[in-house]
């Protein structure tokens, strides 16, 4: 047989694999982390909920768990849009950055940080503590509904248009995020630093109800988008002459990737690496159908996000790495390895 | 496959240095402090070993680089400290995110956020409270005591001055260029504090210096304020150099948590800024040696 | 009832007019070469027909039926297009491509047909393989296959638009598609439109020849009247001579 024939695992085998990974990962993030609360206490904890010392309780039920949950999500869906985007753009090196997602939401938060006490007041008073992630998401959705804007014409969307009108919005948002960083002040830098690192160190029961119906409605229902997008690997025009509405699929996989990636960054601040590199790696295993890449994604962003944050909290305990930081720290050079392993065998 | 491998065997391994939180007998209070200038204060009140954890702005003395470190003041980990057990916690009103100061107050650690001091007056506020909070009341009155007779002096110059001098207040840190300390800082609040004007009070805020604005500023003294030792080149600075108040020594290059930080050593930081004003040159030794009496 | 009819097409792409007054009809089970030289309009035409260009003037309709009166998914069953050329974006397998033709069938069902359509097209042993890895003439034989399986389960009638569908294939497999285009026409009867550029296989494989230029369609005909050397110069500036073959059908030769 020939050598160039497709090896690829069994999709159930992948899921297998995938599922006993968000197990471990899961089980590792509660039983680790700089409070010594480890698989034995949070056994006793679970048992015996009433004996618990308070910070134990805390601790398991306030901060591990809904991190755990958020992490996943986040994780999940971030690499979900990825794969969605670059199925859309035809191009493994779309990300959901490109849409302008996350350009409007560091300049909608950089904003509610440097203008909240002035002439944002009142918006943070009318939002209290969701001043910033609601600033953040909104700020997400408008740039791509922008971007969505300037690209269509007469009803329909030219993606090579839609992908240049992101990149000019990003570059534009980055502009002003720059002028606002300018009349920052010192505190103010460092806020905006660390939101742009990302982190799961805030996060907390209402951050989930928040933001994660978002995540779940765009992780649900982009399975509905795996036949179309196979379609579009061929060609806008194939997808139509399959049958398929190609404005509506253009319209739905930005939406989705929008409200999900913007309601993922409005609570844990910029992660990149997750939409650019889950779906890529994954290709090389499941292969390109999106009926498999795309569930298969979504639990390989959580499991990986879940454990990069793991570590995250670990490595330089009490302390904690932000998240953004970590993944870029593994991501980067794993991609690089990826890249050049991929070269190699090319 | 292998990859997914090299990922479990990390995660499996980790468990062996995670969660390594000391475990020695508690003394009466376990406190994590979460700012340079109140670490600063609670050595000088002598409860250092009751200190089991500081933030990444805590840097003097040399001593609290042997405690764990906590993070950043503006994002402080719920875990992190918690892992350290602490009695309290005691920060400034900087600190953040809200919900992690909630949280441990919820699980019973005393959270004190104090006023962010930037004045002489402010100063002796915050050790007096820290003096509260750690049950060394007569060693806060002493200290204050202390700090009270400097700053009267620095006062009775300041009314003794026909007129304020300008001072330049620049702050290295990162590599790159430097930035001027303009209105609404801690430089700011500091040249009050010696009756001097902002030589850049125009600017708001820290902002990067212009070698131009520099030169226009012309100023009657210069300070530097480093982030760590050294950081500060006077030869990347010509402009600096030619100005008439670095000619005739009207300069200090200097710590910049002994300067902006308005903790134990604000008097130290006070005296020597006092010093380099061209008009009080000369009655800066006095002062020095009239300090300790 | 006409499976297309074309009535005074008019197109223009910015200030060039790319079709004029183009008149057109295909019946059921009918071949019909669309022959021109480059830039006569032939890809323009298809695509209008495909409705991914928006014309002007005149009016299309397909199975009777106005084409922008017919919803996607609709026509999807019933009319199926080739475009020249594919390129696949991801790393997919043959035998996924083709899938995507396939719909409402169970799994085995479609690999049963997936596999019968490429042997049919002399590709039967790449089912597995990924696309990038394939030769164009192989690529272009999974398209087709792709298209092919898009009308395979309908019933009723079908049109096939296709875009030089054999341009990377050697004459021996030339002879296999239009072989079966031939076939599905004449026993299931398919329409078929299909740009070709080889005049002989028109010749020896389609009812009609229909030659454009300009923007126009300049005759429309059995091979018998279309490849005739006075046409062939004026149209292509092609010497040649034409040959009328006893099976019934002219072969041009060109002429040194």
């Amino acid at each position: 047989m020939a050598i160039d024939t497709a090896k690829r695992a069994p999709a159930s085998l992948i899921f297998m694999v995938l599922a006993a990974l968000a197990m471990l990962a899961a089980l590792f993030s509660l039983t680790n982390g700089a409070y010594p609360l480890g698989a034995k206490d949070v056994v006793s904890l679970l048992v015996e909920p009433a004996a618990a010392k308070p910070a134990a309780h805390m601790v398991f039920f306030d901060v591990r768990m809904p991190r755990l949950i958020l992490g996943f999500l986040t994780g999940a869906v971030l690499a979900v849009s990825g794969t969605l985007l670059q199925g859309l753009f035809r191009n493994p090196l779309a990300d959901p950055g490109l849409i302008g997602v996350s350009g409007g939401a560091a300049l909608a938060a950089v904003s509610v940080i440097v203008l909240g006490g002035s002439w944002l007041s009142g918006w943070a008073v009318l939002t209290g503590r969701w001043a910033l992630p609601l600033a953040a998401f909104i700020g997400s959705v408008l740039t791509t509904l922008l971007a969505w804007r300037i690209a269509s014409r007469s009803g329909s969307i030219a993606v090579a248009t839609l992908l240049l009108a992101g990149i000019a919005i990003n570059a534009v948002a980055g502009a002003l995020t720059g002028l606002l960083t300018f009349y920052a002040d010192d505190g103010e830098l460092r806020s905006l630093t660390f939101w742009s690192m990302g982190s799961l160190g805030h996060a907390s029961w209402e951050d989930l109800k928040i933001a994660g119906p978002w995540m779940l409605l765009a992780l649900l229902l982009a399975p509905l988008l795996a036949k179309p997008l196979d379609a579009f690997a061929l060609g806008e025009s194939v997808a139509g002459h399959l049958g398929f509405s190609v404005q509506w699929v253009k319209g739905a996989t930005v939406l989705l990737s929008a409200l999900g990636t913007g309601a993922a960054v409005a609570v844990t601040g910029l992660i990149g690496f997750v939409g650019l590199v889950v779906p890529h790696l994954l290709r090389q295993i499941v292969g390109a159908g999106h009926r498999i890449l795309i569930p298969a994604s979504a639990l390989a962003g959580g499991v990986l996000l879940v454990a990069a944050d793991s570590l995250a909290r670990v490595v330089v305990a009490p302390a904690e790495l932000p998240i953004g930081l970590m993944m870029s720290l593994l991501g980067g050079p794993f991609f690089l390895v990826l890249l050049m392993r991929l070269r190699i065998g090319a | 496959m292998r990859l997914i491998g090299i990922l479990l065997t990390t995660l499996l391994a980790l468990p062996a240095f995670a969660g390594g939180a000391s475990n020695e007998d508690a003394k009466s209070s376990r406190i994590v402090s979460a700012d340079g200038a109140v670490t600063e204060i609670l050595f000088a009140l002598g409860v250092e070993d009751q200190l089991v954890g500081v933030d990444t702005t805590s840097k003097y003395p040399a001593e609290v680089n042997q405690l764990p470190k906590v993070g950043y003041l503006r994002a402080l980990p719920f875990e992190g400290v918690l892992s350290l057990a602490p009695d309290q916690l005691i920060t400034t009103e900087e600190a953040e995110p809200e919900q992690t100061l909630q949280r441990l107050e919820q699980v019973g650690v005393k959270v004190t956020r104090l006023p962010v001091a930037q004045s002489p007056e402010q100063t002796l506020q915050r050790i007096t409270a820290i003096g509260e909070l750690v049950d060394r009341e007569a060693e806060a009155a002493q200290l204050t005591n202390e700090l009270q007779a400097v700053f009267a002096e620095i006062d009775n110059k300041v009314a003794a001055r026909t007129s304020a001098p300008s001072v330049l207040v620049l702050l290295a840190a990162g590599g790159h260029g430097v930035s001027f300390g303009g209105s609404h800082t801690g430089a700011d609040a500091l040249l009050k504090a010696i009756g001097a004007t902002n030589a850049v009070s125009n600017i708001r805020g820290y902002k990067p210096a212009s070698r131009e604005a520099i030169i226009s500023a012309n100023p009657d003294a210069i300070v530097v304020a480093e982030s760590s030792p050294g950081q500060f080149r006077i030869a990347d600075w010509p402009e600096l150099a030619q100005l008439p108040a670095w000619q005739n020594g009207h300069r200090y290059v200097g710590d910049s948590m002994l300067l902006l930080s308005f903790g134990p050593r604000l008097a130290e930081a006070l005296v020597i800024l006092d010093g380099i004003l061209p008009d009080t040159a000369m009655a800066g030794s006095t002062l020095a040696s009239s300090h300790g009496d | 009832m006409a499976v297309l009819s074309v009535t005074q097409l008019g197109l223009s792409l910015g200030r060039s007019q790319i079709l004029q007054d183009v008149s057109l009809t295909v019946e059921p089970g009918e071949l019909v070469a669309l022959l021109g030289p480059n830039g006569a309009g032939k890809s323009s035409l298809l695509k209008a027909l495909a409705g991914e260009l928006a014309f002007g003037q005149g009016s299309i309709e397909l199975f009777g039926r106005d084409i922008r009166r017919w919803k996607g998914a609709e026509l999807a069953r019933q009319r199926a297009v080739m475009p020249q050329r594919v390129d696949v974006s991801f790393p997919f397998t043959a035998r996924e491509i083709v899938a995507l033709g396939c719909s409402g069938l169970t799994v085995f069902e479609r690999n049963e047909l997936i596999d019968y359509l490429l042997q049919r097209l002399g590709i039967g042993d790449l089912a597995e393989r990924l696309m990038p890895t394939l030769s164009g003439g192989e690529q272009q034989r999974v398209q087709l296959a792709r298209v092919l399986a898009q009308l395979w389960n309908t019933r009723g009638q079908r049109l096939l638009l296709l875009d030089e569908c054999t341009s990377a294939l050697d004459p021996a497999q030339q002879q296999t598609v239009f072989s079966l285009l031939r076939e599905l026409a004449k026993e299931q009867g398919y329409s078929v439109v299909a740009v070709v550029h080889d005049l002989n296989v028109a010749s020896c494989y389609a009812d009609r020849l229909v030659m454009m230029a300009a923007g126009r369609i300049v005759e429309d005909g059995p091979a018998t009247t279309i490849l005739e050397p006075g046409l062939l110069d004026a149209v292509f500036g092609l010497k040649a001579r034409v040959l009328a073959l006893p099976e019934g059908y002219p072969v041009v030769i060109p002429q040194t």
